[in-house]
């Protein structure tokens, strides 16, 4: 039989661990990716432990500078972070030591939490808790994570960071070789081209395992590719699809550029922060779709500085509610209509009460409690 | 004031196991930058990398009279003791007319290369001439399989180098050319972001806003509306827009279409890597009276107007040791003894 734990004593256990996220050093964006809690506590927000996330978008969008941040956060609260260059330039030790040894922390801590304050830790023991891996091709991030070494992850690891995974899997299965490439090779080599999927799978499936068994937050950054939606419009999604690798990752953030008003303003130190800005859309959080591809999702600005990400205060923001955005449901026809195609006319636009009739019902039903 | 072209900045750019991408367009100055950095990659640290450089062309050969001129009249070059100096015997060179060539040099020959001369700074002059030279043959048809398996072909040179520049340390730079850019004119979607006033409830905003939008393009998503204030443009994940800030090219709202540049071989090759430099140049045009008085008539003036000169700006793109270059980068001109660095009280567009 096994022992039975009181409800009290299993919520002392899991806060006895520490914080159950990884912040990202921008405090809206926190918010938004907070995980449920009982009702009496708070938990302060950021990456999940235990979970995939999913960042992606263009070069110079900031995802290494994401990723950089997310671990100073974690190295700050004493835990112990693994980082992988996959195919990427290897991280810049000047860059990150800016990041980790600035003066100030940017976020106040909320007296709420139940979580312990860090320990004060020397520079030497803060390097020694940041494990760095180089995986250059798909078989050395195989060999790490599917047949890891001992002692992987580092005991009190909370984050491991897995820079440009998906030009691995570009590099290793080739995404348009034609027919004379593969007739030349050898019936084990074709077989070996077709395994992409199976390995893929594999592989996020191995990674949402390590991150649930040990507690850790697992971020892993993918460049884009573009997808044509619509009239031939191309759009930017994640380089790496599927339906196995969608059922691992829980959370998925797009870091993008734009304009911004006012940024051209001469002469304006204001001016100059603007055109820092960047953005993170929320696209997935918690295994939920906000978006869909090629949309932004629930849209945070941040900047990037030498000293780390930060949030921008472009305007007084209620987050106490975040405004999810609705899923766009599909469009259903009436069951009479879905026979008798023949008369043709198969592109009818639907009416919009057929198209936005649930949102106006939800706009009834949401009256009374705004 | 005019100093010596920051080849110190330049240098420190490009930091080791590195791979840089410098697109221009013609005349921009590409072949100067580049044939300074391969005198410069021979000075001692922190200027350069004490090794000596091999130059890959695709196209035309080595240009060595210039890079004798360089040497004996640049300021920062001709100011080194003998001993110290570069000099042109640590530079190697070799031309790959074609793919095959391309391919059988990168892989087999520079790593040797490198190995037995010491070299820290590889250079491949450029990047897309041998692409597009072996896709124009095959001509019409099988137009899209190629550019296809072009993509392949991208990535795994990315792969190679990236691979060499890790094992041997040095670091790479790759020219590119650039092309006029054609946006999706019919995307309903311009260069000016949707104006759209803040309404007070987000939520009731977006609804409002959904419509609207579909009368411009009927499977176009809502717009993107911050909490409480901002407004971003409606559909910031198309290729069209993301390309103005990992081109180089578009980032600033004033920009007209139609001067925009794309460099070559598209988002894949942006892909593969770590540091875009972008050398844009721009006309400035004589200044010249729009009335004429003549024969004691005004009149326009229907003279063209004419190019009076060229202004340079070195832009980085993105790297991954360097922040973004502010808003053009840094002017420079591109004189006898070198590029040097134009330094204005006012920067303008």
């Amino acid at each position: 039989r096994l022992p039975t734990v009181s409800a009290s004593q299993a919520l002392q256990k899991l806060h006895a661990r520490g914080s159950r996220t990884v912040s990202t050093g921008v405090a809206q964006l926190n918010t938004i990716l907070s995980p449920p809690c009982p009702p009496g506590h708070t938990v302060s927000g950021g990456l999940m432990r235990g979970k995939v996330t999913e960042i992606f978008g263009p070069s110079g969008a900031g995802k290494t500078a994401f990723g950089i941040q997310a671990a100073v956060s974690a190295l700050r609260e004493g835990q112990h972070v693994v980082w992988a260059d996959a195919a990427c330039a290897p991280l810049v030790p000047q860059r990150f030591n800016d990041v980790l040894f600035a003066i100030g922390d940017p976020l106040p801590r909320d007296p709420a939490t139940d979580v312990p304050p860090p320990p004060d830790l020397s520079p030497d023991e803060l390097r020694s808790h940041f494990h760095h891996y180089t995986s250059p091709t798909l078989a050395h991030l195989l060999a790490l994570f599917v047949r890891p070494p001992s002692a992987f992850p580092p005991p009190n690891t909370s984050l491991i960071v897995i820079d440009s995974l998906s030009t691995l899997f570009d590099n290793a299965y080739p995404r348009n070789s034609d027919d004379r490439t593969l007739r030349n090779k050898s019936d084990q080599a074709r077989w070996a081209a077709g395994r992409k999927f199976a390995v893929m799978n594999e592989l996020i499936s191995t990674l949402a395992r390590v991150a649930a068994m040990y507690n850790i937050a697992l971020v892993l950054t993918s460049q884009p590719i573009t997808r044509i939606r619509g009239s031939s419009r191309a759009v930017l999604v994640p380089a790496i699809s599927g339906a196995e690798w969608e059922n691992g990752i829980s959370t998925r953030l797009v870091l993008f550029r734009d304009w911004v008003p006012g940024q051209w303003k001469r002469n304006d130190a204001d001016a100059n922060n603007l055109r820092k800005v960047r953005f993170i859309g929320v696209v997935k959080v918690d295994g939920v779709t906000l978006a869909e591809e090629g949309g932004v999702g629930n849209v945070v600005p941040f900047a990037i500085e030498s000293t780390g990400l930060g949030g921008m205060d472009m305007a007084a923001v209620d987050v106490a509610v975040p405004a999810l955005r609705q899923p766009v449901r599909p469009l259903k026809r009436p069951f009479a209509e879905i026979d008798g195609d023949d008369d043709g006319d198969e592109d009818e636009n639907p009416d919009s009460d057929e198209l936005y009739g649930w949102i106006e019902d939800d706009e009834v039903a949401a009256e009374g409690l705004v | 004031m005019k100093g010596s072209m920051p080849l110190w900045a330049v240098a420190s750019l490009l930091a080791i196991w590195s791979k840089s991408l410098a697109r221009a367009r013609s005349g921009a100055g590409k072949t100067q930058l580049l044939l300074t950095l391969l005198l410069a990659s021979q000075l001692p640290p922190p200027h350069g990398l004490s090794k000596s450089a091999i130059y890959i062309s695709t196209e035309a050969a080595l240009a060595t009279n210039r890079l004798t001129q360089l040497l004996s009249t640049h300021p920062a070059l001709a100011s080194f003791a003998p001993k110290d100096k570069p000099s042109l015997s640590r530079i190697l060179s070799i031309q790959t007319p074609d793919l095959e060539s391309q391919e059988h040099i990168l892989r087999f020959q520079l790593p040797v290369a490198i190995k037995k001369h010491d070299v820290g700074l590889v250079i491949l002059d450029s990047v897309a001439a041998n692409y597009r030279a072996e896709f124009e043959k095959k001509g019409a048809r099988g137009g899209a399989a190629s550019m296809a398996k072009r993509g392949t072909q991208l990535v795994q040179l990315g792969a190679l180098l990236r691979d060499l520049a890790r094992t041997e340390g040095v670091t790479i730079v790759v020219a590119n050319q650039v092309a006029d850019r054609f946006t999706q004119s019919h995307s309903g979607f311009s260069s000016n972001p949707t104006s759209r006033t803040t309404s007070g409830n987000s939520q009731r905003g977006d609804r409002e806003n959904t419509p609207h939008n579909s009368l411009n393009h009927p499977t176009s998503y809502p717009p993107s509306q911050l909490d409480g204030g901002l407004v971003l443009s409606s559909e910031p994940l198309t290729l069209d827009h993301q390309q103005r800030w990992f081109t180089g090219w578009g980032d600033m709202q004033s920009d007209a279409p139609q001067n925009l540049k794309t460099p070559s071989l598209g988002l894949v090759w942006t892909n593969q890597i770590s540091c875009r430099i972008a050398l844009i140049k721009k006309p400035v045009f004589a200044s010249r009276p729009s009335i004429l008085n003549i024969d004691g008539e005004d009149r326009w003036n229907d003279e063209e107007t004419h190019i009076s000169k060229w202004r340079r700006w070195f832009k980085v793109v993105f790297a991954a040791w360097a922040p973004p270059s502010d808003r053009l980068g840094i002017e420079f001109e591109v004189l006898k003894t070198g590029l040097h660095h134009v330094k204005t009280e006012i920067q303008d567009t």
